[in-house]
């Protein structure tokens, strides 16, 4: 039993190693982060914008302003940005406030689809969510 | 129990397969870079963008996607098609790889200078074209692994490796890999490769070689496991410079245009052998293993050819030579065909040789240096082919009586020995049994010294049986050498037998079983061992340390029982009666005259005694049947002997 319990301890650690990501985050040169899914993500150059397609939608980057991209199963553990379990507001691009969350990770699941300003009250930034 | 955690594994395996790649395509060209790995990766300027050190320039790249395609790290692979390629690289290694394609002819870089990963880069090879080909630059070792690929370039090499650091070619286990180059281009193999180059793996090779070599290597080459097959060649099947080591596998080499393996020192100078082979340039071919059989049919052309040394101590070496002889203009000499030659030394203490050549002139061994066969060495040569003679312009023709080359100088003139030595022999040990049946064909040879210290020899030839131009010495092994048309053992300078067992058999008169060169003022010394001598001595032998006597007639294929005293040394059969003009006619004629006054003279160290037609029973045969060692014997009656005298025949 306790072989049974040592390999299965192994087994555990492999899989964990062999964890696989939930998004791709792009930060422009602003900061400004944007988090899209990594399911049937494609991405292709047309002249000077970065098009992003998933399923029958796209998402245009200026190339100019790309700065990163990095996979990611938190969209908000990226450097700079909000803690991931800290209480936010979400607003609007406009500014309105549309609602204050336990922590970014439940606003990007209730959230629709679409761009959004989040503010822990000292850090503010820009997502999408897709 | 059991099998609930082998069940575990297999779900949880199967779990980790799953793997998120980021797939960057660029043209042919696509880079797999794990999730896991890619980190930060970072657009610059709108023109480029950074993944794992790979730069890639944004308006080359065709398409970017994730999929779930599993990564090995430090492997590209390459799947050839009709008319094109796809190459597929894995991200660890993607900033060290620069492709390059032009339809399914791929061209490679390789940038690092270190391990990558802990690991060298291997570039796997699979698909089919009949039109590319691989080419690889680099500065740090690497390996090319082939994965049933057929890879034909119809104008270049199938492979060239401008990396001179050490190459691994790997055919992948329960594989066929074919690879062909194009007729009439500038390639030197069908596989070329500017480095070391580690021939392996538990696949198959075929290598088809139409321009140059099958496969060159400008430095060593080492074979191990792999199953090579070159089938065509206009030049050697295998050539390589500084050293080469076969150490297992199966090698098959045929249509071959020249040489089956030749060697080349590197340099001007020899490093001498090193420790380990470390930067060794000897031009040395070291064979311990695998299998080798090799056909040739080219004029003068060799099996296995070294600029150094050869060493053989293990493997089964089948080569059969069938080209006839060559004028080479440039030294002005008769060039002839051998299954193994070494510009250096010789040394066999192992493995299985059967060497055949039936070109004029043709030698099974030959070598400029020394000789050395020893331990659980066999070798088994048959030589065919007749002399081969030049005239002053060159002309080739050949002769079939002996007798005739004696109007040619050396340069002039190559026949169709055994085991042809221009340094000392010696023999320590082993089995050789060699046959020549052509003119001029002498069984053993050395220019310089000959010793056999142990060992069995067993030769039948059409002229000297064993021949040195200088000392011969036989201090013990077992000796049977039956010559056709000229002297059993011969040397140029003194004889000496101090022990071991001599069965020879001249042509007959005036050639003799044991010649000594009396008229340059040697002689055969007889200080120990056991002697018969069908044919006699040569006059004025000194005898020691036991007896010689003599008989005057003896039957064919009739057991003997030869004592020391009262003890049974041998038994043994003579191949022609001493009644029938010439000791041994063989089919076709060619046997030796003689007859009526030859005698059998027999010697131990104490007194000898022959019976005659004695029935033989257990022991071991020795000399293909024609002796026994260790038998029983029974019955036959006494052969009256009368003591030998040293004033000759």
């Amino acid at each position: 039993m306790r072989k049974m319990f040592l390999f299965m301890a192994v087994c555990c650690t492999l899989m964990v190693q062999a964890a696989t990501y939930s998004y791709l985050v792009f930060t422009n040169t602003a900061g400004t982060v944007t988090v899209l899914p990594v399911d049937g993500l494609q991405m292709t150059v047309s002249g000077s914008e970065l098009v992003v397609t998933q399923s029958d939608s796209n998402v245009r980057f200026a190339l100019t302003e790309l700065a990163t991209m990095q996979f990611s199963n938190d969209p908000m553990a990226i450097d700079q940005i909000l803690e991931a379990d800290q209480p936010v507001q979400v607003f609007s691009l406009t500014g309105t406030l549309l609602g204050t969350f336990p922590s970014l990770l439940e606003a990007a699941g209730q959230l629709s689809a679409g761009a959004y300003v989040v503010s822990n009250g000292s850090v503010t930034q820009k997502i999408v969510v897709k | 129990m059991k099998r609930i955690i082998i069940a575990l594994a297999l779900a949880l395996a199967v779990g980790s397969l799953y793997a998120q790649t980021l797939n960057i395509q660029v043209g042919q060209v696509t880079y797999r870079f794990p999730a896991t790995q890619t980190g930060v990766m970072n657009y610059t300027g709108g023109t480029t963008l950074t993944v794992m050190g790979k730069v890639f320039n944004l308006s080359e790249v065709d398409n970017m996607y994730i999929d779930e395609t599993a990564v090995t790290d430090n492997l590209v692979s390459i799947v050839y098609g009709a008319s094109s390629a796809s190459v597929f690289v894995a991200g660890n290694v993607a900033q060290y790889v620069e492709p390059t394609l032009s339809g399914a002819h791929v061209t490679i870089n390789q940038t690092n200078t270190a391990a990558v990963s802990g690991d060298e880069i291997t570039y796997q090879l699979s698909g089919t074209t009949t039109n590319g080909s691989l080419t690889l630059g680099g500065s740090y070792k690497c390996t090319v692994a082939l994965d049933g690929v057929t890879l034909t370039n119809p104008n270049g090499a199938a492979i060239t490796v401008t990396n001179s650091k050490r190459i691994q070619l790997s055919a992948k286990k329960n594989t066929v890999s074919t690879l062909t180059d194009g007729a009439s281009g500038s390639q030197k193999a069908c596989i070329y490769s500017k480095g070391q180059l580690q021939l392996q793996g538990n696949g198959t090779l075929n290598v088809v070689g139409k321009t140059k070599h099958g496969i060159k290597s400008a430095s060593y080459i080492s074979v191990k496991n792999l199953t090579l097959n070159i089938t065509s060649t206009l030049g050697d099947g295998i050539s390589c410079e500084e050293y080469m080591e076969i150490k297992s596998g199966t090698i098959t080499l045929s249509g071959i245009g020249d040489d089956g393996i030749q060697c080349d020192l590197g340099g001007t100078t020899s490093t001498g052998i090193t420790t380990d082979h470390e930067d060794e340039d000897t031009g040395n071919i070291y064979i311990s293993g695998g299998t080798l059989t090799a056909t040739v049919t080219a004029a003068a052309a060799k099996g296995i050819k070294a600029d150094g040394d050869i060493y053989i101590t293990g493997g089964a070496l089948n080569i059969t030579t069938s080209g006839g002889g060559a004028w080479d203009s440039d030294e002005n000499k008769v060039k002839s065909s051998a299954g193994l030659n070494a510009d250096g030394n010789i040394a066999i203490s192992g493995g299985t040789l059967v060497l055949k050549s039936t070109g004029a002139g043709g030698k099974g061994i030959s070598g400029d240096g020394t000789f050395v066969v020893s331990d659980s060495a066999s070798i088994t040569i048959t030589t065919s082919g007749n002399a081969v003679v030049a005239s002053s312009s060159g002309t080739l023709s050949t002769v079939s009586n002996s007798s005739s080359l004696d109007r040619y100088s050396t340069n002039y003139k190559a026949s169709p020995k055994g085991i042809k030595i221009d340094g000392a022999v010696t023999i320590n040990g082993g089995q050789i049994a060699i046959t020549t049946s052509g003119a001029g064909g002498e069984g053993m040879e050395s220019k310089g010294i000959l010793t056999i210290n142990d060992g069995q020899i067993t030769i039948n030839s059409y002229d000297d049986g064993i021949n040195a131009s200088s000392d011969m010495t036989v201090n013990g092994g077992y000796i049977y050498v039956r010559a056709t048309n000229n002297d059993g053992l011969d040397a140029n300078g003194n004889m000496y037998i101090k022990g071991g067992f001599v069965y020879a058999i001249s042509s007959g008169s005036p050639e003799v079983a044991l010649d000594a060169n009396t008229e340059g003022g040697k002689k055969l010394y007889i200080t120990g061992g056991t002697i018969i001598a069908v044919g006699g001595l040569e006059s004025g032998a000194s005898i020691s340390g036991g007896t010689a006597k003599q008989a005057s007639s003896w039957t064919a294929n009739s057991w003997y029982a030869l004592y020391n005293g009262s003890t049974l040394v041998a038994a043994f059969k003579t191949p022609s009666s001493s009644s029938s003009g010439s000791y041994w006619a063989p089919p076709g004629g060619g046997g030796g005259g003689g007859g009526g006054s030859q005698k059998l003279v027999v010697y131990t160290s104490s007194t000898p005694a022959l019976k005659s037609g004695v029935t033989v029973s257990g022991g071991t045969s020795y000399f293909g049947g024609m002796a026994n060692f260790g038998c029983t014997v029974s019955g036959g009656s006494s052969v009256s002997l009368s003591n030998y005298s040293s004033s000759g025949w």
